[in-house]
């Protein structure tokens, strides 16, 4: 469960300081799938980082009950003159997962046997996505955070994407932000709304993407809400 | 949906494993040149032995205390090396390794740790390397004393990765400073006796040099290493308050930076 009180996240840049969250209060609880909408450039990356742990909010309390996992597919952890072998059994070390059977995991979902051996600096992207990807479902968490990125490749691997999510779903719960509203709708049971800085609960989605556009148009196209302009 | 709430919540890595695993990814990152990588690692410091053994040879000098010149060297810039290498690993790994904050319950603190004690054991290798062929090269005893040469060797470690855990959370809001601060430790090389003992200086400037952290720390290795060698400057307390204090301000600042989000580097 990830429970949020009061939290606010705001963004400073040159211009004044951002809103992305304001004082907002919500539970993710383990059993659920919660799609959160939120139209690009709105802070849907830094609020992943926020509810996984890795980022601080400026205000509020943010409460974790069980392992959190990072947003998944993030590739950031591996090192480019490692191979990817060397990568996963460090990765494993450091989140609690045997390495062996973190390898095996990869290797069966992924089916890259033949890179194992490679730096991952020699990988194609794609092959980088893939072992990120898999890494990402071989650690069991309580709670998993997408952030856009919730399956990978042709049609045939997102269907294996599909189903192993699924399988670690069965015992987590997932926090997906998009601004995608049929994959939100495909992969989750509840829905928010991410508008000016507030969650809000939403039942049809495409009226939720409606009210987005038209929240934009009210904000002159700017993604986020300004909460401090700064005098020029 | 068929979520079961009430499983057992799943474990994260204990603590010692965490650093063990990011240690074996710092070493093996560090020196992807794989042996010779290593091997660099252990050939710096005797270089640094070697250069300034021909340096004493080439002015003359003799050492203060009655030993081969290599011994008197390598008991002083093995404690420099610890102290220097410890800071430069940690201003480094908090910039490079970022990304393991992802895998929480990482924190910034385990990153400073697992670089500073990567170095210690670097060094334990390479300070047990050196003295042996030291002593069987030039026929010398061993330590008179081991656990002060192990205490004196300790003190630099500990000044280097308070010093270190400073610079490095400086670095993480600053790339000039996180450059600037090493550039102005260069001074230590010639400071803080590793050509000369305190027992060479006069009374005045023993009182300045006593502020230099890292000629205790010389001094104490040279006191266990040295049978009835009693330094003036070989206090504990003073380097390891001197340590405290910049481990102190590093929190300070690790909490303003991450408070007002002023990382150079986005995670």
């Amino acid at each position: 469960m990830i429970a949020l009180e009061n939290v606010t996240r705001l963004q400073r840049t040159n211009d004044g300081t951002l809103m992305l969250l304001l004082n907002v209060t919500e539970v993710f609880r383990r059993d659920e799938r919660v799609g959160i909408l939120a139209i690009a450039g709105s802070g849907k990356s830094s609020i992943a980082r926020l509810l996984s742990g890795i980022e601080t909010a400026d205000g509020g309390t943010i409460r974790r009950d069980g392992k959190v996992s990072w947003p998944i597919g993030f590739a950031g952890g591996f090192h480019p003159d490692l191979s990817v072998m060397e990568n996963l059994i460090y990765l494993s070390g450091l989140t609690g997962q045997d390495p062996l059977e973190t390898i095996a995991f990869c290797l069966d979902f992924a089916d890259l046997g033949n890179i194992m051996d490679k730096p991952v600096k020699t990988i194609s992207s794609a092959q980088r996505a893939a072992i990120s990807y898999s890494f990402s479902l071989a650690v069991a968490c309580d709670m998993y955070i997408a952030d856009e990125v919730i399956g990978i490749g042709d049609t045939e691997m997102r269907f294996r994407c599909q189903a192993m999510l699924d399988r670690r779903l069965q015992k987590a719960g997932l926090i997906f932000l998009s601004k995608n509203p049929a994959q939100l709708k495909q992969h989750c049971n509840r829905f928010l709304l991410l508008v000016d800085g507030k969650l809000v609960h939403c039942d049809d989605l495409d009226v939720g993407a409606q009210t987005l556009a038209l929240a934009l148009e009210r904000n002159h196209n700017q993604p986020l809400t300004v909460f401090d302009q700064k005098r020029k | 949906m068929s979520s079961a709430p009430d499983q057992p919540f799943e474990p994260d890595a204990p603590f010692h494993q965490r650093i063990g695993a990011l240690i074996r990814r710092e070493r093996a990152t560090r020196f992807s040149g794989g042996a010779i990588g290593y091997l660099w690692a252990y050939l710096t410091p005797v270089s640094f032995i070697f250069l300034i053994v021909i340096f004493f040879k080439i002015i003359q000098r003799t050492t203060p205390i009655n030993v081969p010149v290599e011994l008197f060297v390598a008991t002083g810039i093995l404690p420099y090396v610890l102290f220097r290498q410890t800071i430069s690993s940690m201003v480094r790994t908090v910039i490079s390794n970022r990304y393991m904050l992802y895998f929480k319950p990482v924190t910034v603190s385990e990153l400073f740790l697992a670089s500073a004690l990567l170095e210690l054991l670097n060094l334990i290798v390479t300070v047990v390397l050196i003295f042996t062929l030291i002593m069987i090269f030039f026929n010398t005893d061993g330590p008179a004393d081991p656990f002060r040469v192990i205490i004196g060797f300790g003190t630099a470690w500990v000044i280097g990765a308070g010093f270190g855990r400073f610079t490095g959370a400086l670095g993480q809001w600053s790339d000039t400073l996180a450059r600037a601060i090493p550039l102005t430790l260069r001074p230590m090389f010639w400071i803080s006796g590793i050509f000369f003992t305190a027992t060479e200086l006069t009374e005045s400037a023993v009182q300045i040099f006593w502020y230099n952290p890292l000629f205790h720390a010389i001094e104490l290795v040279r006191e266990g290493f040295f049978l009835g060698y009693q330094s003036p400057i070989s206090s504990m307390l003073y380097p390891l308050t001197f340590s405290l204090v910049f481990y102190l301000l590093s929190l300070a600042i690790e909490r303003f930076v991450i408070q007002t989000r002023r990382a150079r580097h986005r995670l």
